[in-house]
């Protein structure tokens, strides 16, 4: 798949920064938002903050979004109905067409999604559901699957 | 679609099936109780709505509207255990109602001979219960006793303009079902709190914060146990306090129960008949005092 230019990386961080354009900058999304809590630093306001100014510089090289965990408390506190958690969304998703480093343990879930399932069986898990009387757990059309992880560009995204 | 005689596909996902079957033996004794006729069908990963959707928009709608076809095969709609699950699910059959989605979405499934229409609608299980409130507090023949602190989680409200459940800021329902068991449900600082497991796929310590948090203020309300429905936030509060315990000698371990636990004891059934000595936490002591 070619590459993303910055050419298109600039025009979808204008669309961003349109979406984010009526914040007040009140940090509602910073109380509300539990990375926050642990990390001052993690500020989802100032994020907001360098979009709707127009500020690109370095927001896809400092990775900021991808600490959010996506858990939509911003959007659901904003008084503005700025969609925080969607931008955040975006800006991974930009990262990853512009081949920008991805978190290990996000790039294995992309990985894993080719077996059916992403999370791993715990080693002991056919005896104990064996144990507790449970059916085997149905086996997804991997071929499918696979099919459904390249057709939709996503096979070649993990792979670079 | 209405679903005839409350027949559904059950969309266990992966945590409960291959990490926590205790959850999954509590439902599939409890559910047929309820009069929930459950069918089981070869589903994937939802995929997840955290990592996967953050790699990929298309790949996360194209799997999660193959979930869709299957349960559309069979004139079912999807009844899910999770809320991660559901949070795709639901999503994606929100974003295929737009013609223009759908199109694309169908041009992927035609190469491996699937179509998807949207006639198939995702219901989360607490919807269902609350949806049938008064037919279950009928069932009740064993009001629990105690006080219990509800976590109703992130993604069984939110986004609430597509979700459409309980109130995104202040849920309800979790509490109310848990009055309806006759369980008090504590009021705590931290109750719409995130359990960390978004947040632990980048940052693990800042996930055991979050925990410690939930489990501190649960316990300074009085509460004797947390009540959680989904399987990610169960993970965290129990195995995830469990490694929190074994560094952190300042806090008091607090037992997790899954929803369709107290449910099943509430509605009479055996304590032994459920897998409740599988817990990370133990919940023995607390279960000689709530029923």
């Amino acid at each position: 798949m070619e590459k993303i230019i910055e050419q298109d990386i600039k025009a979808k961080l204008e669309e961003l920064s349109k979406l984010v354009a009526p914040c007040l900058q009140c940090a509602s999304c910073a109380a509300a938002c539990p990375v926050f809590q642990t990390h001052f630093e993690r500020n989802p306001r100032q994020v907001a903050l360098r979009l709707a100014r127009g500020d690109f510089s370095d927001v896809l090289a400092d990775e900021a979004f991808w600490w959010c965990g996506s858990c939509y408390s911003c959007e659901a506190h904003c008084p503005q109905g700025v969609p925080l958690t969607h931008v955040f969304f975006e800006l991974k998703r930009l990262a990853v067409e512009a081949s920008k480093p991805v978190p290990k343990l996000i790039q294995k879930i992309g990985e894993r999604l080719s077996e059916g399932f992403i999370s791993p069986a715990t080693p002991d898990v056919q005896e104990k559901r064996k144990k507790l009387d449970l059916p085997p757990v149905a086996k997804p059309d991997l071929q499918e699957i696979q099919k459904i992880l390249d057709v939709s560009g996503l096979s070649q995204k993990l792979k670079s | 679609m209405k679903n005839p005689d409350e027949k559904y596909a059950i969309f266990w996902g992966c945590t409960i099936p291959l990490r926590l079957p205790w959850i999954e033996k509590a439902y599939r004794l409890v559910l047929p109780k309820l009069g929930i006729h459950m069918v089981d069908l070869p589903f994937s990963c939802c995929p997840d709505p955290l990592a996967s959707k953050s790699l990929d928009h298309t790949a996360w709608l194209a799997l999660a509207a193959r979930n869709l076809s299957l349960a559309e095969e069979q004139n079912l709609n999807i009844l899910s255990m999770c809320s991660g699950c559901f949070g795709t699910l639901k999503s994606a059959h929100e974003e295929i109602k737009n013609p223009e989605v759908k199109k694309e979405v169908n041009q992927i499934l035609s190469q491996v001979n699937r179509k998807i229409k949207g006639s198939t609608d995702v219901l989360h299980i607490q919807q269902w219960l609350v949806e049938n409130f008064d037919s279950i507090s009928e069932k009740i023949i064993r009001p629990l006793q105690g006080s219990v602190a509800s976590h109703t989680g992130c993604h069984y409200t939110r986004p609430s303009d597509i979700l459409q459940t309980d109130d995104p800021v202040y849920p309800e329902q979790l509490d109310a079902l848990c009055e309806m068991m006759g369980l008090e449900a504590v009021d705590y600082p931290d109750k719409n709190l995130c359990c960390g497991t978004g947040v632990g796929l980048t940052d693990r310590p800042a996930a055991s914060g979050l925990i410690k948090r939930k489990v501190i203020g649960a316990y300074k309300a009085k509460a004797q146990a947390l009540v959680a429905h989904c399987p990610s936030c169960i993970l965290s509060y129990d195995s995830g306090q469990m490694m929190l315990l074994r560094k952190d000698k300042s806090i008091q371990p607090l037992p997790v129960f899954h929803l369709m636990e107290l449910l099943g004891l509430a509605m009479g059934l055996d304590p032994d008949d459920l897998a409740l000595g599988e817990h990370a936490v133990s919940v023995e002591e607390v279960l000689s005092r709530i029923i």
